[in-house]
């Protein structure tokens, strides 16, 4: 076979492997895998074909497909509340709204009791933005109403300020609203193989998590000062303290040496445990209609005093679902769930690996596009609290999460199905 | 006096015939006629009554394997029966949720502490399986508690936050 294929160049197949590239016909737009092993990107014919990413993962006739190009932005920078209470009767009334401000790094909220005198929802909203634009701290968080197409109203400012923003406005008195964002459910939980049901912490990233506990570590986090059993564990240990070795803390991890194993081979085999199961119908990793959620988040669009043509909510779904190409549809990519990234993350190895054809995905993606580093964060579209989202961490390996409005990797995704 | 009325003169010739046919006469050995001295219909009646008695032999042995065989084999088969209600069936091929058995088979109500007999230990050689917590793998999954005279059956449910729980039904 490999003889065969140097003397073949561009050898498509039905059912691809890791790595392979994945590219459309440019008139029927159907994929078709090439053998990565094959491929010489100057001897395609890009009048037919269209190149379009790597396959990163393949089981049964589904196939995991990453985009040739990614990018860095935000999970999300504007976020949104819908509002209620109020009464819209023509008589003089007066809600609330708790705000953080500046004022004591952003760690105490005031409250704006905003005046009016309404019949209408587009009176309100009118009278709302009246106030939001004469008060200096809405102003300057550039507060807006508007009307959502289903005649609610919503309330929405700029969150690139401080996640506490997101996480401590709220209304009272004459008004209600609901928690941010409430479109974007969140999950807090991740099953990892040894049992635990924990948050952050559980192992996507072989590579890097090795790399970045091999060397003593004196976080209590990763170095127990308890004794430890199996399913104790939600994040991991450094080898050292795995060993009994380290110069922070004595031996408590005799009991994960009874389980596992000794020495490194057997802090390999604990490392193990701490990857998720998946498929898993718990916590975040049940979360597995990644198209759905980019779709929701996509299409959060706003306008405000400041800003007059139609911007994105939520940076990292939008990118990924206007993706788009001659082959390519609005909507066929998605910013990939928490269980997509398991299973590409498995393959990575560039990044701690300096050579970038170490892995098949990177051997691609080096010769079409962008590469995927384990030592960047990416984006999951999985939401974890009311101003997290879950991401793959570049510095441990793991599934952290971060607030929302910090900027990290994003690589579109899709799913094509094998004819 | 004429008592004997002998009707031919009896010769020296005719005495040594007579002698003749009286030492001529068959005498049976005191083992028994060889077949042999049998005349040739008799032999061919005996080489087929040999003929038949050696396929019913055969037939009677063959038969007798074949009653051992259906002895063994229903031996095996009741054997079989019994391995079934006493022990665990093999569900390796049967359609899993998440990785892990449909219904699972428990000594107790679903608890850290009770392992179901068929849940998918993680395996740290292989990489396989992962560790039971108590809790279900998968939406719909069941677990039936052998120890339970009656309520022995639960089935997995989703809760609001995302995790899952065990509903007795």
């Amino acid at each position: 076979m490999d003889k065969l294929l140097t003397n073949m160049n561009n050898v498509f197949v039905r059912f691809p492997e890791i790595g392979d590239v994945v590219v459309k016909d440019i008139e029927t737009k159907t994929p078709h895998y090439i053998k990565l092993d094959s491929f010489i990107k100057t001897e395609l014919d890009e009048s037919v074909y269209e190149i379009i990413g790597a396959v990163a993962w393949r089981e049964h006739d589904k196939v995991l497909v990453v985009y040739k190009e990614n990018t860095s932005t935000q999970y999300m920078n504007r976020p949104w509340w819908y509002l209620s209470g109020y009464t819209l009767d023509g008589t003089d009334r007066t809600g609330t709204l708790s705000i953080r401000v500046p004022d004591d790094n952003w760690n105490a909220n005031v409250e704006k009791v905003i005046p009016y005198n309404a019949t209408s929802a587009e009176e309100l909203v009118g009278q709302l933005n009246g106030f939001f634009e004469g008060d200096a701290d809405c102003n300057a968080q550039d507060w807006y109403a508007n009307i959502e197409e289903d005649g609610s109203v919503r309330i929405h400012c700029a969150g690139t300020m401080a996640w506490q923003i997101f996480s401590y406005t709220t209304a009272k008195a004459g008004f209600a609203l609901t928690s941010c964002a409430p479109e974007i459910d969140a999950d807090y939980v991740i099953r990892r193989k040894n049992g635990n049901n924990g948050g952050y912490g559980s192992i996507f990233s072989m590579q890097r998590a090795m790399e970045a506990f091999t060397p003593d570590l004196s976080p209590e986090s990763y170095n127990p000062s308890t004794d430890v059993k199996p399913m104790d564990v939600i994040r991991p240990i450094t080898l050292p303290a795995y060993l009994g070795e380290s110069q922070y803390q004595s031996d408590h991890c005799k009991a994960l040496r009874e389980r596992y194993g000794e020495g490194r081979d057997g802090w390999l085999k604990f490392l193990e445990s701490l990857r998720p199961v998946a498929p898993c119908d718990y916590g975040t990793m049940r979360k597995r209609n990644g198209k759905e959620r980019t779709d929701i988040m996509a299409q959060k669009m706003f306008t405000s005093r400041i800003v007059s043509e139609p911007k994105a909510m939520c940076n990292a779904a939008y990118y990924c679902s206007n993706v788009n190409s001659r082959t390519v549809d609005k909507g066929e990519f998605w910013l990939p769930t928490a269980d997509e990234l398991s299973y590409i993350f498995k393959t990575i190895e560039y990044g701690t690996d300096s050579n970038c054809n170490t892995d098949p995905i990177n051997r691609c993606l080096s010769q079409i596009g962008n590469t995927i580093s384990n030592k960047t964060h990416w984006w999951s579209c999985c939401r974890c609290g009311v101003n997290g989202a879950w991401y793959v961490s570049g510095n441990w390996g793991f599934l952290n999460y971060d607030y929302v409005h910090s900027t990290f990797r994003v690589l579109p995704v899709s799913l094509y199905t094998v004819r | 006096m004429e008592k004997f009325i002998y009707k031919e003169k009896l010769t020296s010739q005719k005495l040594n015939q007579m002698v003749d046919e009286i030492e001529g006469k068959y005498e049976k050995p005191s083992n028994g006629i060889p077949q042999n001295d049998l005349s040739e219909d008799v032999k061919t009646s005996l080489v087929k009554a040999d003929t038949a008695l050696q396929k019913l032999s055969e037939l009677t042995s063959e038969t007798n394997k074949a009653l051992s065989l259906l002895e063994i084999q229903a031996k095996s088969l009741d054997s079989a029966v019994t391995n079934i209600v006493h022990t665990t069936v093999d569900d390796s091929a049967l359609p899993t949720l998440c990785g892990q058995p449909m219904i699972l088979f428990g000594e107790g109500t679903p608890q850290v502490s009770v392992v179901p007999k068929n849940w998918k230990q993680y395996d740290p050689a292989t990489g396989e399986g992962y560790d039971w917590n108590g809790l279900p793998s998968a939406i719909g999954q069941q677990y039936i508690n052998e120890s339970a005279t009656a309520n022995g059956r639960y089935i997995a449910v989703l809760q609001n936050n995302g995790t899952l729980k065990w509903i007795n039904f």
